[in-house]
């Protein structure tokens, strides 16, 4: 896969969780098989938003539409092309949840349901059991990335919104946030 | 040499009265410049906590149209602890005890504050 971006944190993580060329055609590979999983898979994702007492009253009366919306980004994973659009389009969908009030642990207890369902999906759908591991492993890179890239977004309410209006500057934020921590 | 001068002028600070136990010269970004500090006081925290008092002060008096910020006075049952800007890029905070007169609190505060100024320029 090739990265473009030049913010150095999104490069280095590129780096180190190690996106390749071969993550991409691996789901290119897989995409038949898991493509038509995804709606019921959705559906399961919904199921579960639907019976938290916190999360339901975030989602009432528009369960059909964010189905939609959530089954159009599950399968842009498969799609390739994994540029600057694929970025921009994360840090979108994070600045809409910012605000949607989505508090940020609940996208994360969201992406954790997706890597949890991972493996059972795909090892009953992939025939070859290398392939199935691959996209395993891919799978989960991206979703890391995507979370990433949304929960930026509510790092940037934090420190452009709230600490913006109470004076902090970020490198006093920096400091506050890693005060305490002994090594 | 300027941290041995800065020094000075803190243990000058604490020296002057008996009510004022420690106090720590600060940057804006929450760094230690320098500091004479009770034992057991923890410099990290401290300083970084300052630093946002003052951020906030600045901030509030601004809110509300009170101009520049002149300092933050934090009071307690056990005493008080003031904060001023010493320049543009550092904070100084003095920690004193109850007993303490306030005049002599601040005109010995603002008095090491502008030596300290003159020294980080
Ligand atoms: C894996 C985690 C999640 C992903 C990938 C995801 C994805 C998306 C996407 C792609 C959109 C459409 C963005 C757009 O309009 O451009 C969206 C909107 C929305 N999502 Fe999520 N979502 C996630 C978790 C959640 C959770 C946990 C909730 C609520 C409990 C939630 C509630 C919403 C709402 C309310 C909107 C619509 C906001 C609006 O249009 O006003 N999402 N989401």
């Amino acid at each position: 896969m090739q990265l473009q971006s030049n913010d150095p944190n999104i490069q280095t993580f590129w780096h180190v969780c190690g996106l390749d060329k071969d993550d991409e055609s691996i789901l290119w590979t897989v995409r038949g098989y898991i493509l038509p999983l995804i709606p019921g898979l959705t559906d399961a994702f919904y199921e579960t938003l639907a019976t938290d007492p916190q999360t339901a009253p975030l989602i009432e009366g528009r369960v059909e539409q964010l189905k939609r919306t959530h089954v159009a980004w599950l399968e842009s994973l498969f799609n390739g092309g994994y540029g600057a659009d694929f970025i921009r389009r994360q840090q979108q969908i994070g600045e809409v949840h910012v605000r949607a009030k989505i508090p940020p642990t609940f996208v994360a207890a969201s992406m954790s349901f997706l890597r949890g369902a991972l493996p059972d999906v795909l090892a009953a759908n992939i025939a070859d059991k290398d392939d199935a591991k691959a996209a395993m492993g891919t799978l989960l890179r991206l979703f890391d990335l995507c979370q990433f890239l949304i929960d930026r977004s509510y790092d940037g309410t934090l420190s452009d919104g709230l600490m913006g209006n109470l004076g902090i500057s970020p490198a006093l934020l920096a400091r506050l946030q890693t005060v305490g921590k002994k090594i | 040499m300027r941290e041995d001068q800065i020094r000075t002028i803190l243990t000058d600070l604490n020296g002057g009265s008996a009510d004022i136990e420690a106090s720590a010269l600060i940057s804006t970004d929450g760094l230690i410049i320098s500091s004479a500090l009770a034992a057991g006081m923890d410099e990290d925290r401290i300083s970084a906590m300052v630093a946002a008092m003052l951020s906030l002060g600045e901030r509030t008096a601004a809110e509300l149209s009170r101009g520049n910020l002149e300092q933050v006075m934090i009071s307690g049952t056990q005493g008080h602890v003031l904060i001023i800007h010493a320049g543009n890029d550092a904070v100084l905070c003095t920690i004193a005890g109850k007993q303490i007169k306030l005049g002599l609190l601040f005109i010995d505060a603002s008095r090491a504050a502008k030596a300290a100024t003159a020294i980080l320029r």
